[in-house]
């Protein structure tokens, strides 16, 4: 299709805040183009695969500015005073083409089919020289485009399109679209185990949603979650009277897939991190099997005592690729394993846990990196209790109960009652950690004057694929917290309330939901102001009482796997149900 | 294909040319050689013909095309002196160049580069005037911004750059132009740079004849070196829309 006419629809997105209305548009964009629904699914996210590909188109916004100015004949200090205000490049380069642009002969229109070529090409060229080629392909796009596709193709070149559609949308427009009475939790099971819309799209036309889907190699799936309950007495009644407990690790989730003599490891947003575990995948490479995927966490840790060091000291790994080595000899990692999904080229995913465990560990057998997650099976409540508190003693978060039952299968993505998880207390205070996203935020004041003093957080409701406000947040932060915030959002503030965004409290400025903050309550309560949950409590939204910094970003997190607003929910029935306990002790 | 030539005569081909692109198709037929090249934003062309009496000597019995990297005849060009001569054999995908006793082949392009269709430009108004009057326009506007715009009004012509700290006019009446036409008032803004390098390329001609309507394509027409007669090349060159 015609660049300009997926920039229609682009506009029609963009401009509206009803979710209804964006799955509609959607739909008619999807089956009016159903020939080339591969490229437009990957260019309405914004990109050109899925993010695990690790595929960049790699233009900076200096290349785009410097093209921007030849073909505009702005300046420079007209460039940075537009971008300072309008804060998009995208809205910048629109606004300068507006003023006039160099034409050129023989003008042929951009399909979206060809610029995605192009994106895929630009992919390609790295190296000396590679910054000259992309100003050259760039100079060719933009002299074509008129101002909104220019708008367009910038947002999505430097991957700032911020369409507010996630993932959820696109899925629920292609369902609309290709597959209207088809089974719904079969759609969601696909992409909970290969998260590419794209590759759904394609499947979705073919009209044959694949009845045996499941985990392969070199696909990161959607990890199972845990739900969770207030005691191990409702865990124990939930599982049947009988369960297996295993240590909740506090560290980094990973899943590791071997194929032939290569081994790729992800983070649990689905981001390849192979590269900063070097140990780990030497360790599964020696492995005697020629294919498998397992599911574990990977914990620094002290192989002589049996020590457990704190999550912050992996997390300071990340990202940081070039003096591995000796970080390697510093803080040993060791991957925990609690399951294996595929094996020799045959997808365990529908397996009963208890078989599942069994084969993990005939499979890995013993090895210094790759240990297995500390195990009981039991029907007996106190026996879980100290199962409980060694673990806590041993640096856990807390406790997995896993059901023993024949249903027990791996559940890609979702929090069913299969695996329920326990960690300390929740009576007095909210034991779990929260992690939100960062919708907005407000100047500070006095000491803080300058820099943001808080910021207003979002949790994500599933079902209306939407950012619903939960808490404004002031405490827990450190200077330098404060002083880099205006860096780390520099590139999502926007004057708008974001249309993927919720809130009835207006912050100095909008941020666009991408980033997550991990945080700690004191109690959930009824709000006359906040939105979290409205949906499902009736009235009133749902608030976080004296919420602080716990000091995490959660960057391995992708945005729709920040705390749901029906957790918090959940969270909110839980703690009644043991106030209303104490009450009548 | 065989021709021999004024190292010069070939030299101002390639300085033309390459003031737009690398890559060129040659074309070599029973009249002459043709070029119509463009650069790779598509902003500007050249349209170029040296009949073969420009040549000392030119043999072909049939039409011969080959796509060059302009640098590579440009390196051969700067083995010799601007009044020695040079001759030419095409054979196949090799070009084989003779310098007295020096000789040097080089490879032609695998592919070949697609020759632009010229669009049709019928302006209304036009001037000639002094290659070194236009020259001392540009020059003027070089650090003023990067474009320059170019009005014909009142049997007049007149080149101006401004930003927001500096403007430059060079206005060129009636008496000091060689010719004009002027039908109705013409203005068009084009890029500084390609302007200021095809200037530096032209080597032979003193007066340009330069065309344009509104908002539109300008046409710059000079005459081009030969032994025998004057022929003319042209340069086009698309407006800035401002």
């Amino acid at each position: 299709m015609l660049l300009s006419d997926f920039v229609n629809y682009l506009d029609r997105i963009s401009g509206t805040p009803k979710r209804l209305e964006i799955n509609q548009i959607m739909k008619e964009l999807f089956v009016n183009n159903k020939e080339e629904i591969r490229i437009l699914v990957y260019l309405i996210q914004g990109k050109v695969a899925p993010d695990y590909m690790g595929l960049e188109v790699g233009v900076s916004e200096k290349t785009i500015m410097k093209v921007v100015r030849k073909l505009t004949g702005a300046s420079e200090k007209e460039e940075i005073t537009l971008f300072a205000k309008t804060g998009d490049i995208g809205e910048m380069v629109e606004e300068l083409i507006s003023r006039g642009k160099q034409s050129s002969f023989f003008n042929e229109k951009i399909t979206t089919e060809e610029l995605y070529d192009i994106l895929i090409k630009m992919t390609g060229i790295k190296g000396s020289g590679s910054t000259g080629t992309k100003e050259a392909i760039l100079t060719d796009l933009l002299i074509r485009a008129d101002k909104r596709e220019a708008k367009y193709l910038v947002k999505i070149i430097t991957g700032n399109l911020r369409l507010g559609v996630s993932d959820a949308t696109i899925i629920t427009a292609l369902r609309m679209a290709f597959y209207p009475d088809g089974d719904q939790s079969m759609v969601e099971e696909i992409y909970n185990f290969h998260p590419d819309p794209a590759y759904l799209a394609d499947l979705l036309i073919r009209g044959a949603p694949d009845l045996t889907t499941g985990p392969v190699p070199f696909i990161p799936i959607k990890v199972m979650l845990a739900e969770r309950l207030p005691s191990l007495e409702q865990i124990l009644e939930k599982m049947g009277g009988t369960a297996a407990f295993e240590y909740k690790y506090d560290g980094l989730r990973m899943q590791i897939h071997k194929q032939g003599n290569i081994v790729r490891t992800f983070s649990r947003g689905n981001e390849e991190t192979t590269g900063q575990f070097p140990e780990i995948v030497n360790a599964v490479k020696k492995l005697n099997m020629e294919s498998l995927i397992i599911d574990g966490e990977a914990v620094p840790y002290n192989i002589e005592t049996g020590e457990i060091y704190p999550f912050q000291d992996v997390s300071r790994r990340r990202g940081r690729i070039y003096d591995l080595p000796e970080v390697s000899e510093e803080i040993p990692i060791v991957v925990f394993l609690f399951d294996i999904i595929y094996l020799e080229g045959k997808q365990l995913n529908r397996v009963p846990y208890v078989e599942r465990r069994k084969i993990l560990l005939e499979t890995i057998g013993d090895n210094p990196n790759l240990k297995f997650a500390t195990q009981i099976v039991t029907s007996d409540k106190g026996e879980a209790e100290k199962f409980f508190e060694t673990a806590i003693e041993s640096g856990c978060e807390g406790i997995v109960a896993k059901s023993m039952k024949e249903d027990s299968i791996y559940r890609a993505g979702n929090r069913g009652w299969i695996w329920i998880k326990f960690k300390r207390d929740y009576q007095s205070e909210i034991a779990d950690s929260m992690d939100l996203a960062v919708i907005g935020a407000f100047y500070g004041h006095g000491r803080r004057k300058g820099n943001f003093g808080a910021l207003l957080l979002g949790s994500y409701n599933r079902e209306a694929d939407i950012f619903e406000s939960v808490c404004k947040i002031g405490s827990g932060f450190t200077d330098e917290n404060l002083s880099e915030m205006k860096v780390i959002f520099s590139k999502l503030i926007t004057d708008v309330k974001p249309n993927n965004v919720n809130s009835e409290m207006i912050p100095d400025v909008w941020i666009y939901p991408e980033k997550i903050i991990q945080i700690k309550g004191s109690e959930i309560t009824l709000s006359p102001i906040h939105t979290c949950a409205k949906d499902m409590t009736g009235i009133n939204g749902l608030a976080i009482r004296f919420p602080r910094f716990t000091g995490n970003w959660r960057n391995d997190k992708k945005i729709e796997d920040c705390t749901s607003s029906l957790e918090i929910f959940e969270l909110f029935k839980m703690q009644k149900k043991t106030s209303y306990k104490e009450d009548s002790n | 294909m065989k021709l021999k030539s004024s190292v010069s005569n070939l030299k101002e081909v390639m300085d033309i040319l390459s003031s737009i692109t690398n890559e060129a198709k040659l074309e070599f037929d029973v009249d002459g050689l043709k070029v119509r090249a463009i650069d790779s934003a598509r902003i500007a062309m050249v349209d170029l013909f040296v009949p073969k009496e420009s040549f000392i000597s030119y043999e072909t019995d049939e039409k011969v095309e080959v796509s060059v990297e302009l640098d590579k005849i440009k390196s051969v060009l700067r083995l010799a002196s601007q009044s020695d001569d040079l001759s030419l054999t095409i054979s196949g995908s090799k070009m084989k160049f003779s310098l007295g006793n020096l000789t040097k082949t080089i490879s032609t392009l695998d592919t070949f580069v697609n020759s632009p269709k010229l669009p049709t430009v019928d302006p209304k108004n036009y001037v000639v005037i002094r290659k070194a009057d236009l020259d001392k326009g540009l020059r003027a506007a070089t650090d003023v911004r990067d474009s320059i715009k170019f009005t014909i009004e009142d049997k007049r012509f007149e080149a101006s750059s401004k930003s927001e700290s500096e403007e430059v006019n060079l206005v060129i009446d009636n008496e000091n132009l060689i010719e004009i036409r002027n039908q109705e008032k013409a203005s068009s803004s084009y890029p500084l740079d390609y302007l200021s390098k095809i200037i530096r390329a032209i080597s032979f001609a003193e007066t340009l004849k330069i065309a344009f309507n509104n908002d539109y394509p300008l046409v710059m027409e000079f005459n081009f070196s030969n032994r025998d007669g004057v022929k003319v090349a042209r340069f086009l060159l698309a407006p800035r829309i401002e």
